[in-house]
């Protein structure tokens, strides 16, 4: 029976293996400058989709120590996937919405799974600078009011499906206006200065002026996701917040 | 309809070693629950160039660190700081003490540079390990679990906030600071000779 079961698994698993879509990489002119405006991005690969309760679910059944109630506090908060109605049942969530309340752990571990990695918060800035028909759509008022409209809509109960919103020029599709996303170096965002200057940064993290040590000023769409992650511990789990992941190009 | 069913076979079959890695992943971990630290699975060396695990030395409190050994600014005020700490337990109480000091640079970092670290420092081995993973992606869940902030920069400096940790036997935390001073934390200081003294 166990067999029968890992089998079905693994014939959806194969069924939907996700898709992977090149990214070639280049200079990127960061909201999040260290050392100079501009930081390389190699070559990789980037989930099309973020990922879904359907497939957050074929996860967790093939590795139970990611469900619900067996994740150890130290990866993941009660809030963890605690809209699903089980420890294995999505439900009354659609299966193709995209996955949220998962801890950066599980996230990571989701990831690593699928041979990848989330993506780091240079490669998801690089890959959600694009539009449809340009690589770097962000000094664009239109654009940047289009994305920005997603914060004036009053939430939903239910996230929609993911790959509803047109495709970028990589054809990877909503890097904008469905979930905030997880990324690998969550905890590296807002370090912008050694430690000695700790007394200042601790001021910067909790006032909101932080945006003073931040690259482009206007993009507020962006500079909100850096706020919301640089807020949050590993462990977390947030409504609107879920991941995709990234490989190594081919 | 002959054409779809052909794709989605072949499309099983390319598919397979995605699923052989998601088999691989399933029997590699282990059942863990709490909010021990001890249960973390990052792989980590120390300056004796041994496999070290938190927690191993089953000592009454573990103080512990991240910090790099190229670090010229503040890395030296973090070790001072944990030396001050140590040193001002009472002796009796020093033997129930580790102090972990992790470094945030792997593939930089070696079980050799930080043997000449600890020299230099004068860190006795049976108090004080050094210690480093073997990549970016552990130490990063290593620091999450501590609530240590790191992001690299181009030219290989590490900038990353300052943070102290006490475990408890059990690997729970019981106390942090993030005073960056060669002085010792006096609350966590207290709060780690209360830990001692029971």
């Amino acid at each position: 029976m166990k067999t029968a079961t890992a089998c079905f698994a693994f014939v959806l698993g194969c069924l939907h293996a996700a898709d992977y879509v090149p990214i070639a990489g280049g200079t990127l002119r960061t909201a999040l400058p260290l050392d100079g405006e501009t930081v390389p991005v190699a070559a990789f690969q980037m989930r099309s989709k973020p990922v879904t309760n359907a497939e957050f679910l074929l996860f967790v059944l093939a590795n139970s120590e990611w469900q619900r109630r067996n994740a150890p506090t130290l990866y993941a908060t009660n809030a963890y996937l605690s809209q699903w109605r089980s420890a294995t049942d999505f439900a009354p969530l659609p299966p193709n919405a995209p996955v949220t309340n998962v801890s950066w752990f599980a996230a990571s571990a989701y990831c690593a799974s699928e041979g990848a990695a989330l993506p780091s918060w240079t490669q998801w800035e690089f890959a959600a600078a694009a539009d449809a028909v340009r690589t770097d759509a962000r000094h664009d008022p239109a654009w940047r009011a289009q994305i920005l409209g997603w914060y004036e809509k009053p939430s939903v109960e239910s996230l929609p499906d993911v790959g509803l919103h047109p495709a970028n020029i990589y054809g990877v599709h909503d890097l904008h206006q469905l979930i905030w996303e997880w990324v690998d170096d969550f905890n590296g965002l807002f370090v912008t200065v050694d430690s000695r200057a700790q007394g200042e940064q601790k001021v910067l993290e909790t006032c909101g002026a932080a945006s003073l040590s931040l690259g482009d000023k206007e993009n507020y769409a962006v500079l909100m996701r850096i706020a919301l992650l640089a807020a949050l511990n590993g462990q977390d789990s947030v409504g609107s917040l879920g991941f995709r992941c990234v490989k190594p190009a081919q | 309809m002959k054409a779809t069913l052909a794709m989605l076979l072949l499309g099983a079959i390319s598919a397979v070693p995605a699923c052989e890695e998601h088999q691989h992943v399933a029997s590699s971990a282990a059942a863990v629950s709490g909010e021990s630290l001890f249960q973390l699975a990052v792989p980590l060396t120390d300056q004796s160039n041994q496999p070290f695990k938190l927690g191993q030395a089953g000592k009454k409190a573990t103080l512990i660190t991240m910090f790099y050994g190229d670090c010229n600014i503040s890395c030296p005020i973090v070790l001072e700081n944990v030396k001050r700490t140590i040193t001002q337990l009472p002796a009796a109480q020093r033997g129930a003490v580790q102090a972990v000091l992790v470094s945030l640079n792997p593939g930089v970092d070696t079980a050799k540079s930080l043997a000449a670290l600890a020299k230099v420092h004068q860190m006795d081995e049976r108090v004080y390990r050094l210690v480093v993973s073997d990549n970016d992606l552990h130490t990063r869940q290593l620091a999450a679990t501590l609530g240590v902030k790191y992001r690299r920069g181009a030219n290989g400096e590490i900038n990353h906030n300052t943070r102290f940790v006490v475990l408890d036997q059990r690997g729970q935390i019981l106390s942090a600071s993030d005073i960056l001073s060669v002085e010792p934390d006096l609350r966590l200081l207290a709060d780690l000779q209360t830990l001692l003294a029971h």
